[in-house]
């Protein structure tokens, strides 16, 4: 069996058997149903990864029961650390055994002791770190008592498998979203309908046609700085900076639409982030449920910015760090997340604004808008090469690399399509944009999508970006 | 204006939560006529566009079709079939090797530009062996075609091997390569994708008053690429340099390609077919210099190439210890022949054929 990608054929078929399904069952059934399919579609990766997930949800869910019945405060931590020692322990041999291994070897080979660390060839599974995080913050919940313990284990198996956001978020918290599994039989309201396939056609359009194209102009400056001059290498990072935005935000409209053809409401992802005037902003309307989490679960305990000035700086970089390794086994990441926690603080020293405007931006507020805009633009540069000496290839190539020859233009403009979506959906107050539209000029911008969809598809398809993380 | 606009786009009635659109049926119609009317648009758009578009048909996939167009031009049964990458479509001339040798009646190339030693081995077995019964394969490579590092030919290789027209002669079309084949016989849309989605590419073929010409390779009704035949002496061009440069940068066998063309040459001796697995020369003075330890990297790849024609049980043939090809007037650029070296080199090919 082949594993099963959101802008594949063979993902929409699924999604119409289970739907069709599950509009004519019970409630019970309807778990029961998607718990089997979100199996089906793990499985199809490797089945071997259905032992990882069904371990973690076996020991939050443990833990949650656990911790119901516990009162003493020395126990309730203990069971506390031991579910997330047991989640961090995955992540660590899955994901950054290699990394560390690697990186102690050449910390000792530095200073002199020889030694070669063990090469163990580990798979990565798909949506691990996701469904840990996910799996984290329910026993975080549990233990703050901010929610009641889940009573049954197919359920919580469901809120941790659940397919739709299984491989790349949103990273849902129990509080929203296991009551959504525990409540009554779900349909879809008409409004939830007609939104759900407003987001599967958006989805489908920005991986589609921008994300997809723009992954050529991507692959041309990085594959290689050295060949090109410094204009094609901006617009290389400009491409990059657009093919990020397009191809994880379409993931998330097509997890929250297909979603919503079941009757739930995932969180939001994405609120427009390139119309951001600073970093703060930028992180609030950028992987919204990852920033919420590391907020939550991560910055505040540390302390947040309840202490001293030095102290925030130093939870805010620790935070953005932790942040940027999340996204994957490299000190590139490390760097990315290390340049943003740099610019979050010092925005926070510079005594910066961090309401995140709901309008269009004034026309005052463009050159701080371009501003963040370049300052995120730097940091992709490590996120996307594939190493530090690469990154630090492709900065001196834009440095050195003159005017020269100017072809990697040509696909540009979806950058411009994507800003201008963004505006609409700001003006418009609504992600799905055409939604309130009259219904003529609702079918012409459905058909729109989709003539552009048709056109575009005949290009090779290419992975989601954030199926790696 | 922007408000006027939203106040033109906007419904006039809003929907309530949960209840149907504002107007229902009246709505559903008009949106249905709308959404329809957008493709019709599209349609007729991409019709009346058409002649304007770059044409379609060029890069790696457009010359694999002609490649087939070719071959299925040749009329007469082809009893041998000359296989391999740029070197060999200009080393060895199928006409020559008919007239040359009593064994060949009827020759053809099969060829692709800068392949790897994977893909000689993929054509030579879905193209070729899974469609005729030729008496004769001549499969011809270089340590050029075996260069594992060479991440760029990788990336092309793959692109076409999974393209639709790959796909259809290999027989690995999935029922929806048959729902686009459909498509792109029946919509302007579908058929003029490439086009519609370049705008500055059909800006500059506009620019042009639309007389970009296909890009194409020359190569006659055998097969053979003609391009540099009438070269006089080795002249490299700096983009020519560069390029094998490039291919030839971060050697590393390709063990798997290696392996992949072992496997099917093994398989087309035992099912009686006589193969014949040539390494073709190139200019060793300049070829050599293109990348630090290339020498010794080709020495490895011909040694293995021995050791595989050894293990397949095929006829190996080596005209580089035979005769010199050390003389700039037999060469084009560094691994291209002329015309005097390709004579030269299937003169010497049809006397060991006859042998």
């Amino acid at each position: 069996m082949e594993a099963v990608t959101f802008n594949s054929i063979q993902y929409f078929v699924l999604l119409a058997v289970v739907v069709g399904l599950y509009w004519q069952l019970r409630h019970r059934a309807q778990n029961v149903l998607l718990l089997v399919a979100s199996y089906v579609f793990y499985g199809a990766w490797d089945w071997r990864f259905l032992t990882l997930i069904a371990g973690s949800t076996l020991v939050d869910y443990t833990v949650g029961r656990r911790l119901a019945v516990t009162e003493a405060g020395r126990a309730r931590k203990l069971l506390l650390w031991s579910s997330i020692g047991v989640n961090l322990s995955l992540l660590g041999v899955f994901k950054y055994f290699g990394f560390f291994a690697e990186s102690l070897e050449g910390l000792l080979n530095a200073v002199g002791v020889g030694v070669l660390a063990p090469s163990v060839d580990i798979i990565l599974p798909v949506g691990i770190s996701f469904y840990t995080f996910q799996t984290i913050s329910y026993t975080f919940d549990v233990y703050r008592r901010a929610i009641p313990a889940e009573r049954n284990l197919a359920d919580f198996a469901l809120y941790v498998s659940f397919f739709p956001q299984l491989v790349a978020g949103p990273i849902e918290r129990a509080a929203h979203f296991l009551p959504q599994i525990t409540g009554e039989r779900r349909r879809p309201t008409r409004d939830q309908l007609d939104s759900a396939l407003g987001l599967l056609a958006l989805g489908l359009f920005k991986k589609v046609v921008v994300a997809d194209t723009l992954a050529t102009t991507v692959n041309a400056a990085f594959g290689d700085p050295g060949g090109q001059s410094s204009i094609n290498l901006l617009f290389g990072v400009y491409a990059f900076a657009f093919q990020i935005y397009a191809d994880f935000s379409a993931y998330s409209d097509l997890a929250r639409g297909s979603a919503q053809l079941l009757g739930f409401d995932l969180l939001e992802n994405f609120r427009q982030p390139y119309l951001s005037p600073n970093i703060q902003v930028f992180w609030r309307t950028w992987h919204i449920s990852l920033s919420n989490w590391l907020r939550d679960y991560l910055y505040i305990p540390l302390g947040g910015n309840r202490s001293s000035t030095v102290r925030t700086s130093i939870n805010l970089a620790l935070v953005m760090l932790l942040g940027g390794l999340w996204h994957g086994a490299s000190w590139n990441f490390v760097i990315w997340g290390g340049i943003h926690g740099a610019l979050l603080i010092g925005h926070r020293m510079l005594g910066g604004r961090s309401d995140a405007p709901s309008g269009l931006p004034a026309w005052r507020d463009v050159p701080r808008l371009v501003l963040t805009f370049h300052a995120v633009c730097f940091a992709w540069i490590f996120f996307r090469a594939d190493t530090f000496g690469d990154a630090v290839a492709y900065l001196r190539g834009l440095a050195t690399g003159g005017l020269g020859e100017v072809n990697l233009v040509e696909h540009l403009w979806l950058g411009v399509v994507m800003i201008a979506i963004d505006v609409a959906q700001r003006l418009q107050r609504r992600e799905v944009f055409f939604l309130d539209w009259a219904p003529q000029w609702r079918g012409v911008a459905f058909g729109s999508l989709a003539v552009a969809v048709l056109v575009f598809s005949g290009a090779p398809a290419t992975e989601f970006v954030y199926f790696q993380f | 204006m922007v408000a006027h606009l939203q106040r033109i786009l906007t419904d006039p009635h809003p929907q309530v939560a949960g209840e149907e659109r504002g107007g229902g049926t009246g709505h559903r119609r008009r949106f249905l006529i709308a959404l329809l009317a957008t493709f019709v648009a599209a349609e007729i758009a991409a019709r009346l566009l058409s002649p304007l578009l770059p044409p379609a048909n060029a890069g790696m996939t457009g010359e694999f079709d002609r490649m087939l167009e070719r071959l299925d031009a040749r009329a007469e049964p082809i009893d041998t079939f000359v296989i391999g990458a740029s070197e060999v479509a200009v080393a060895i001339d199928p006409e020559a090797l008919e007239r040359g040798t009593g064994t060949v009646d009827h020759a053809h190339t099969i060829w692709m530009p800068g392949i790897g030693v994977g893909t000689v081995a993929a054509m030579t077995r879905d193209v070729v062996l899974a469609h005729r019964s030729p008496e004769r394969l001549i499969i011809g490579i270089t340590s050029r075609e075996a260069n594992a590092g060479d991440l760029d030919r990788q990336v092309r290789d793959a692109a076409l091997l999974d393209s639709l027209s790959y796909r259809k002669v290999s027989g690995e079309m999935s029922p929806l390569d048959r729902v686009d084949e459909r498509a792109t016989q029946l919509s302007a849309l579908v058929r003029e994708r490439d086009g519609l989605r370049s705008p500055l590419e059909t800006a500059r073929h506009l620019v042009r008053n639309g007389t970009t010409p296909v890009p194409a390779l020359e190569v006659n009704e055998h097969g053979m690429h003609t391009d540099r035949l009438d070269v006089l002496s080795y002249t490299e061009t700096p983009g020519h340099y560069a390029q094998e440069q490039a291919a030839l940068a971060n050697f590393e066998l390709d063990a798997a390609g290696l392996a992949q063309l072992e496997a099917v040459l093994t398989d087309a001796n035992a099912a009686g077919t006589d193969v014949v697995l040539v390494q073709l020369p190139v200019y060793e003075r300049h070829y050599f210099e293109l990348q630090p330890g290339l020498a010794e990297q080709d020495a490895r790849f011909v040694r293995a190439v021995e050791e595989l024609a050894t293990r397949s049980a095929v006829t190996y043939l080596d005209p580089r210890n035979a005769t010199s090809w050390d003389d700039p007037t037999l060469w084009a650029d560094v691994n291209h022949l002329n015309g005097d070296g390709t004579a030269k080199l299937t003169d010497w090919l049809a006397a060991q054929l006859d042998a």
